[in-house]
This record gives structure tokens, sequence and C-alpha cells, in this order.
């Protein structure tokens, strides 16, 4: 991982650890006016009802899943947090905030998008919980999140937790 | 020879005759080029939509909308944009390719097509790897008025908008529109243009003959990005524009002046179906009419925060004068709609269900009567549709 890409992830993690949902908008907002930084990527299936007790990544229901729009990596090659073997993570990203039913906590996820090779076509899924169009970019799931990535094709989108949402 | 003889006799010989028919050459074939059928006013142009259908080479599909069959078909490459010029002459076709494939060197492109022919005829080249590469709505590849500069979408992902002067197909300039997304075209002045922005205003900038800034201004607040979020895309009415919020609520935005203004925003969902919380959805769900004065719109039941992009299980006609609705119809998941522009119009959706990769349905927009649909896989993914 190149020294960019730790300084971005941990600056959202940072971020998304110390602000609220409304907080993380509007630093990330600074942030990207100053050009490319954060990551993630976008599309569709349960329509805003993901299961807060499911906890098999392969599945759209998955509760880590409520903001997530693209294919699955845990059915590509990867799992739930990692990325397919020859691809490579986003750079940028987009967040949401999910319930966990275990242990009752509201989790900030952070939405990333494997990139460098074609569309799996597997486990297409479409949640989109706290989703907003693109004047809210760094809850937006519509773009291809490899966009500040060398090899920019889209793959398929992985989720990682990055703080308990307060 | 008796009569049967005679009449073996004679059909021997017809068979022979007939072999002898059956054994003549069929006719030298040459290949060529079919000629696209011309433009009736029904020609449909459909984009794959991705994810999950060809990721980097996705397809704008030409199709006959009176029989749903292929006439022809270009490349709309990875997350592209696509935009018919005012003048029905031109494809605008905005996209990235990449050297390899699905890796190497990266290439943002803006093509021209000729619509009778559908070759390219000229191109224009984006530098920086900025252009936006997303789900395309209406609002990221724009003509201006008098159709003097096309206006493309970056994100990097922070935004801004490069300015193309049509006459040279040049770049002229890039202007950034930090915290803002979509396009705009003022209805009359060439050099301006609006988006929308995350507090829930519009910017609208001014720009002169060289692409360079002269002017930017940001509107009242015009909606709640929070609590009642407006879907990215638009649709004309006059020189103003139709938007729907999440909760189906109608702005009708101008953005004519240098600061853009609205109408009281308003409501067509009666309490019942509010009770019942029917909601817009779908990627591209509204379509206007001029000739009828109706909005149409993707809408589902159920709805709640996260189910905006839910596919519509009813379209419904709404009467914008009276701000009631007019007519409602059954869906079988129409993602986008789309109007043509005669005077008792046609309504197209592209509808996606578990079952239905992609298919369209033609409707009476007068009656909402269904006048034919496509099979059930006619496409691949149902994504945005033109109809000119």
């Amino acid at each position: 991982m190149s020294l960019f890409d730790q300084t971005a992830e941990k600056a959202s993690r940072t971020l998304a650890r110390l602000t609220s949902r409304r907080g993380v908008l509007s630093v990330l907002g600074k942030l990207i006016v100053g050009g490319a930084v954060l990551p993630l990527l976008p599309i569709d299936r349960t329509y805003g009802r993901t299961d807060p007790h499911q906890t098999d990544a392969t599945k759209c229901d998955y509760w880590k899943y409520c903001a997530m729009d693209g294919q699955l990596c845990s059915c590509c090659g990867g799992t739930g947090t990692q990325c397919p073997p020859g691809t490579e993570a986003s750079k940028v990203s987009w967040v949401g905030t999910c319930h966990n039913a275990q242990d009752g906590k509201n989790y900030l996820v952070s939405y990333m998008d494997c990139c460098g090779r074609s569309s799996c076509g597997q486990c297409y899924c479409s949640a989109n919980v706290g989703e907003r169009p693109g004047y809210e970019m760094a809850v937006h799931n519509d773009v291809n999140w490899c966009m500040a990535n060398s090899q920019a094709s889209y793959h398929c989108t992985v989720s990682v937790i990055v703080g308990v949402a307060e | 020879m008796s009569a049967h003889i005679r009449y073996a006799a004679c059909a021997a010989a017809v068979l022979a005759l007939a072999a002898t028919a059956a054994l003549a050459d069929l006719p030298i074939e040459h290949a060529g080029v079919a000629a696209l059928k011309p433009d009736n006013g029904h020609r449909l142009y459909i984009v794959d939509k991705f994810p999950p259908a060809h990721g980097i080479d996705s397809r704008v599909h030409v199709i006959d909308g009176d029989t749903f069959a292929f006439l022809g078909q270009l490349s709309n490459g990875h997350f592209g944009s696509f935009a018919i010029s005012a003048d029905r002459k031109t494809l605008f076709n905005a996209t990235t390719f990449f050297s390899r494939g699905d890796h190497g060197a990266r290439t943002d492109v803006v093509e021209y097509y000729d619509t009778s022919t559908l070759m390219p005829r000229s191109e224009t080249l984006l530098s920086g790897n900025k252009r936006a590469m997303t789900n395309q709505y209406s609002a990221f590849l724009v003509e201006s008025a008098e159709s003097k500069y096309l206006l493309v979408q970056n994100a990097t992902p922070a935004t801004s908008v490069s300015i193309i002067d049509l006459s040279t197909k040049a770049v002229l300039a890039e202007i950034a529109t930090a915290g803002c997304f979509g396009i705009y075209a003022a209805p009359q002045v060439p050099g301006r243009f609006s988006t929308l922005c995350g507090d829930g205003t519009a910017l609208t900038v001014d720009f002169d003959a060289h692409g360079k800034e002269t002017a930017r201004k940001r509107s009242a607040p015009l909606f709640d990005p929070e609590n009642d979020a407006l879907f990215i895309y638009g649709v004309k009415m006059g020189d103003k524009m139709l938007f729907i919020s999440f909760l189906g609520n109608v702005h009708s935005i101008d953005f004519a002046g240098e600061v853009a203004t609205q109408d009281t925003p308003w409501s067509f969902i009666g309490a019942k179906e509010k009770a019942a919380h029917w909601r817009p959805g779908g990627y591209g769900n509204i379509a206007y009419s001029p000739s009828n004065g109706q909005l149409y719109v993707g809408m589902h039941p159920n709805g709640s925060e996260g189910s905006h992009k839910t596919p519509a299980v009813e379209i419904w006609k709404v009467d914008v004068a009276r701000h009631v609705v007019a007519g409602r119809v059954k869906s079988d998941g129409a993602n986008y709609l789309q109007l043509s522009k005669e005077t008792h119009p046609l309504l197209f959706s592209v509808n996606v269900k578990d079952d239905i990769p992609g298919s369209v349905t033609r409707y009476d927009a007068d009656t909402l009567k269904v006048l034919g649909t496509s099979k059930p896989d006619l496409l691949e993914g149902g994504g945005p549709i033109w109809v000119e």
C-alpha cells in the first residue's frame, strides 16, 4: 500500500471514528475539494431492507451492507473485507451507518471498490440506507469509486467497519 | 395408353421439371451494410445499466420502439454518459476506455456519432482522468442553450464541469463546482449552467466565450438533502425543470437567471397513499410531456429510507397544473421512463425485475394503455432510455 493510500485510509478511519454522519460529510467535503482523497462505489437489491441479524457476507441482506450498491467481492474470489486476487482496493470510498443486532451498536461502514478488472458479474446488491445523490458525494454510491486509482475499472465492492457511530 | 398410365407419365414429367428448377443456382450475393431505418420519432436509444451488465463494454442499443427490433449499436465504454443534440443529428458519447480492456492506460473521450449512420465523426479527448464515471443520468452530459457548448461532469471525487466548444470540439476550460453535482443548462443563455449542492442550494455559474468563469451565485435553500433529498435528474418543462424528491414532492426550478429560484414545492401523493408509504423510486423514473402537461413517475409502496432505487410497482400520471394523480398503471419494475415528442405521446419504460433482465413497455401516454411489451430479456441490463 502506498504512503498516499495509507494516509487516505488512516484519515478516513479517523474521520469516521470521531464524527457523526453529518460531520463525516462536512469534513469529507472539504477534503474532496482539495482533490482525490478517500474511497468507494455503487448499485442494487434489497432496496433499504438489510437484516441487522444477518452475518453471511455473501448475502445481500448482510447487516453491514445497509448502504451497499455493488457486486459483492465475497462472491468474486475475495471476502466481505478483502478484494479478490489481482485487483486493488479503491483509494476513495463512500460511507454508511449500519446497525448490528449482535451487540446492538451502530457502526460506520466504509464501502470500497476493488479495481482493475472488469465487472465480476456476481451477487449484485443494492440497499442504499442513507445514500444520497452525488451532491453528497461521501454517501453517494452511483459513482465508480475506483475513479482515483491508476487502474480505474470497477470489479466488486467490500465493506469495512471504520468505527462506532455515535 | 390407359388413362392412369398417361396420368403417371404426366406426373413424372412434372416432377422432373420441378427437380430441374430446384437445382438451379441461387443468385450471387454481396455483403454490405444496411441503411439505418429512418427515424420516425419512436427510435429508442437504451444503454446497458451497470452493474451488473457489461462493465467495460457498455453498449447503446438502437431499437425500433414500434417493434422492439434492434437497429444498431455503439459502445458506451466504462460508466459512459450519453446525450442527443437538440437538432437530433449527433449522438454525444462521453466515456472511458482502457488500453488493455479492463486495465492499462485510461482514455476519457467524447465521441460524436452521426444519428443517420451511427458512425463516429469526430471526438474530443478529455485530459486529467477526471470525467465522472457514474451510473448515468441526464444531468451528466448536457448541451447548452443554442447548442454552443457541451458540458461534461467530472468527479475525482472533487467535482467540476468541463466546457467543450461544439464549433471546434475543443475543451475550453474546467470550472470547479465543489460540493455540487449535476449540470442543468440555462434555457436561454449559452454560457450559464447550474448544479445542485449538498447544502440544498443550487449554484449558478456564468462563463465567457473562452470558458472563463465570470460569475457564480448560490440560490436560497431549495430542498432538504437529509430529510427529503432531490433525485439528481430533472426533466424540462418549458424554461423550468421539474425535479422530484425522495418523498414525492415536486420542485419546479428555474435555472434561467443568475440565481436559481423555485415555485412552492407540492405533492401529488394523497393521504391514503401516503399512509401506505408510496414513494418515487428507480434510476431515471420521471418524464414530462409538454403535449399533455402530465408528469410520469415510477412509484413503489411500503417505501422507507433507502428504498429510493426501487423499480416501479406502478407508474403514476400526474397532472402538473392540478397537482393531482390523473392515472395509475401497474409496472413490471420500470427503472427508466421516457416519452415520445408527438401530440399524443407514447410512454416507454425500461423494466428490471428478478425475472426480467431488461424489457421495454410501450404505453399510450394519455390513457396508460399498454400497447406493446418486448421479450423480458431484450436487454441484458435495462438502463437509461432516450426516444427520438
